[in-house]
């Protein structure tokens, strides 16, 4: 079981979200950047959540997420997005595309895990 | 069009008692930070691998032409102001193929220095504004993800140098509608910043350090950095089509510790002294530079407010 997918090139923030998300009780996957976020978001039927990273090799955040909301049965899955870009354009693309909240890094689990609750409905 | 608050650190070697206390002033009033070498230079020279430039005498014709000619062949990206005495030692130098000095002077003509430094080192005036906020938000993006550390910013200095310190660098692209190049951070691969960012978040492994962990830690900081620099001064509806189409080869040499942008622009420097509050790990220092090697365009300068009330909402969920 996933609720929540970590997409990020860094291992560092892969193991620090995760480990957060674990120790609030939500179980978590991870994959390392766009093309191994999409192939990981298919993979798990239960995936409530995404938490994306948008600069990463291979594809980026925001193109996986449009790849991903176009997919069967994939539209109903949340995206978060995880970032050092805070420019208003990228917000509002993102928001375009189905992105419904942002965080700018680094993370603070304290400050993030409300909303991520909310939004996983626990 | 010297910027107050930015320097540059220059060597100086001169038997010349008088001359030291003639130039050393004349200097610093440039914002030159100027270092007496004493002994041999090059040995000091060795030990000071961030320099802007180097104030040398005219001794004797075999003299000068053996350090010119070593000066040449190690740093011979720096400056060299080359003191004369008499008559003939001018003529000698200035005999001297150019590539063996950036200008000549005697203690009579100091003044005449003032626009050649300004040319060498000085080119550019970069905005206070932008200065301020490199040191600010580097200082916030260490200072979250080192936990008990104490963290210092040093003033900013320009360097002419190519030479990498430390062990480890990061290098990221930097591109906005009024410059273009590389962010650069330069570290010794010590235990502090592996130790103080896992327990910043609350990390903690059984095993050794690894060098991978190292770099992703820097990593991240520089993602960080860049990410911060990129929201305060890019505007993306500036940005012209092909304004990033372009670029040069880098060439770094590892045995020599030489780091080459293709261009002769001084680099902007920032130090940043990282202690350890709780006295487990020595003190580390982190080397900032920033190279715009690319494009400078300063009239397109250009600070978004908005950003820094971004970067003080960093960490928390904004839901929309």
């Amino acid at each position: 079981m996933c609720e929540v997918l970590v997409v990020d090139d860094s291992e560092t923030v892969r193991i620090e979200v995760s480990q957060y998300l674990q120790s609030q009780g939500i179980s978590v996957d991870t994959a390392k950047d766009g093309l191994d976020g999409l192939d990981k978001a298919k993979q798990h039927p239960d995936l409530k959540l995404i938490l994306c990273d948008i600069n990463m090799p291979q594809m980026d955040g925001l193109t996986m997420v449009e790849k991903l909301k176009s997919a069967d049965n994939m539209d109903d899955v949340h995206v978060i997005m995880l970032t050092t870009e805070s420019c208003r354009n990228m917000k509002m693309k993102g928001k375009s595309i189905g992105v419904e909240g942002w965080i700018i890094k680094p993370f603070n689990g304290d400050a993030a895990i409300a909303g991520i609750k909310k939004l996983i409905g626990q | 069009m010297h910027k107050p608050g930015v320097v540059s650190k220059v060597l100086i070697s001169d038997s010349s008692n008088k001359a030291i206390t003639r130039l050393a002033p004349f200097v610093e009033k440039m914002g030159l930070v100027p270092l007496i070498a004493k002994g041999n230079l090059l040995k000091v020279l060795d030990a000071n691998q961030d320099l802007g430039a180097v104030f040398v005498e005219y001794k004797s014709f075999q003299e000068y032409n053996e350090l010119a000619d070593s000066l040449f062949q190690l740093r011979r990206e720096l400056p060299v102001f080359a003191r004369y005495n008499d008559q003939s030692s001018r003529e000698f130098l200035q005999n001297l193929s150019s590539q063996r000095f950036a200008s000549i002077y005697d203690l009579d003509n100091i003044a005449g220095l003032e626009s050649i430094i300004k040319k060498q080192i000085f080119n550019r005036s970069y905005p206070e504004e932008m200065i301020a906020s490199i040191k600010t938000t580097t200082l916030d993006a260490l200072d979250k993800n080192l936990a008990d550390c104490n963290i210092i910013c040093e003033p900013p200095y320009l360097v002419k140098d190519r030479i990498f310190l430390g062990d480890l660098y990061t290098l990221i692209p930097i591109t906005t509608q009024w410059c273009g190049g590389f962010i650069m951070l330069q570290v010794d691969s010590g235990d502090l910043l592996y130790r103080r960012a896992m327990s910043d978040r609350n990390l903690h492994r059984k095993d050794d350090i690894n060098f991978r962990d190292v770099s992703d830690i820097l990593s991240e900081i520089t993602n960080v950095i860049w990410g911060r620099f990129k929201a305060r001064f890019s505007n993306p509806d500036m940005l012209k089509e092909g304004l990033c189409t372009f670029q040069v080869p880098l060439v770094a040499n590892h045995q020599q510790g030489h780091i080459c942008f293709g261009s002769d622009e001084p680099h902007l420097c920032f130090k940043y002294v990282i202690s350890d509050v709780l006295n487990h790990y020595p003190d580390m220092v982190l080397y900032q530079k920033f190279i715009f090697n690319m494009y400078w365009l300063p009239e397109m300068f250009e600070a978004i407010d908005s950003s820094t009330e971004d970067s003080k909402n960093a960490g928390k969920l904004e839901l929309f």
